[in-house]
């Protein structure tokens, strides 16, 4: 490997092209390891393709068309054992108590975004009205990003750049994660994971829609 | 002597578009079976993931690593489609839609697994996609790829799985990630580079002349 000539093949290899291919090719052609390097790039090329994965999964075609089935449907109630009641009943005291936590919190930092920092939390109150403080919450800082969608809303519908358009694709994902995770909140309104949860998409959503504007005005 | 692609691209890899509608025997477009789906018809549903989805587990199986986290992404991807198909209005290709679900979804599960380590000790009895015969013609070099692949990171993954691995043009991994095409080819290209330096390095220093 002779030092000068190896190092410009090096460099020229970041950026080929047919004319300084040939090159290339001619200094691989008197040097034995630029030539197994050269070599190399293009066995990644036709190996590549056997790295495509094929098997069949005959379960999971129907395994979907279950779930569609399944989210279509409205939840039914189901009967459950004493045992079961109870355990429910502390779970939703521990999260009426985490929820009463994240309230003081979001009241103690003034912020827009109930239930962070719950560690740092005191004085936990435990009553429903927690609850409903922290539903108001969510409903201002839902009234907010609503705002930003219709600020956004002329670039999502006339999409300019590959920005744009990508930006609606992932607001419209969003947006059915958002009417997913609603509807288990419905079903279990002191769940704080599941409010959690729909906070960290809602503030996903604010970021694309601010990323968007960002973008828009620069 | 191997020849060199050009501006990163791979010669005896197709870079028509593999995102194109019906490569099968189907004649009904992306477009129209979605529309018969927003219309409550559950077999065009189906007809789209015999379309797409052995394309979609085997990106999900490459990312992923195990054959039944890529089944679990293919079907989260589709019941996200399902729920979000009547809010769907055209605009991007549908398959430009459903592969970005798809790499969203395997990107999650990478994350929530970086969060639950031990879930990877835990096997599940499903075979690694490693394991998996090749779909296509072997090649002596795949296994050890396939571990370099897995060393690159999110992105030129994803752009070189795409584009050498599945036959994306560059037009369509720029569509699905949402970035140019020359973004595209640079990645293709940092990913490829990367992977020679890789490779190069793993070599006994009698086997690289």
């Amino acid at each position: 490997m002779s030092a000068p000539a190896c190092d410009r093949f090096d460099r020229t290899a970041e950026r080929v092209d047919p004319a300084t291919s040939a090159e290339l090719q001619a200094h691989a052609a008197v040097c034995p390891e630029c030539r197994a390097r050269l070599a190399l790039w293009g066995q990644i090329a036709e190996a590549a393709p056997a790295m495509r994965k094929s098997w069949d999964s005959p379960e999971l075609w129907p395994r979907i068309e279950r779930e569609m089935a399944r989210s279509a449907r409205p939840a039914a109630p189901r009967e459950s054992s004493p045992w079961l009641r109870g355990l429910a009943a502390a779970a939703v005291v521990a999260l009426v108590l985490l929820s009463a936590i994240g309230v003081r919190v979001f009241r103690d930092r003034g912020g827009r975004e109930p239930l962070a920092n719950l560690s740092a939390s005191r004085n936990a109150l435990l009553s429903e009205d927690a609850l409903h403080d922290v539903e108001a919450a969510e409903e201002v800082y839902l009234a907010s990003i609503e705002k930003l969608s219709q600020v956004a809303r002329p670039r999502l519908e006339n999409p300019d750049s590959a920005l744009a358009a990508a930006s609606r694709e992932k607001l419209l994902v969003l947006d059915s994660e958002i009417s997913e995770m609603r509807g288990e909140i419905e079903r279990n309104r002191f769940n704080t994971h599941l409010r959690k949860e729909l906070l960290a998409i809602y503030r996903e959503k604010q970021r694309t829609l601010q990323d968007l504007m960002k973008v828009g005005q620069s | 002597m191997t020849a060199l692609g050009e501006n990163g691209t791979f010669r005896g890899v197709s870079q028509e578009d593999a995102l194109a509608d019906s490569p099968s025997d189907d004649p009904a477009p992306d477009d129209a079976l979605l529309e018969a789906a927003q219309r409550g018809d559950r077999s065009a549903f189906e007809r789209l993931y015999e379309r797409h989805g052995a394309r979609m587990k085997s990106i999900a199986a490459n990312l992923l690593g195990s054959v039944s986290d890529a089944e679990d992404a293919v079907q989260e991807t589709f019941l996200k489609v399902h729920r979000g198909a009547a809010a769907f209005r055209g605009g991007a290709r549908f398959s430009t839609w459903v592969y970005r679900i798809l790499l969203n979804s395997c990107y999650d599960q990478m994350r929530r697994r970086k969060r639950k380590p031990e879930m990877e000790l835990a096997p599940d009895g499903t075979p690694a996609a490693r394991d998996l015969p090749a779909a296509a013609a072997d090649h002596p070099l795949r296994l050890e790829l396939e571990d370099a692949v897995a060393r690159l990171g999110e992105r030129p993954r994803t752009a070189f799985l795409m584009s050498a691995v599945e036959g994306f043009s560059h037009r369509e991994v720029a569509e699905v990630l949402g970035i140019s095409e020359t973004a595209s080819r640079s990645l293709v290209f940092e990913a490829r580079r990367e992977l020679q330096r890789m490779l190069w390095r793993g070599r006994a220093p009698e086997a690289r002349a």
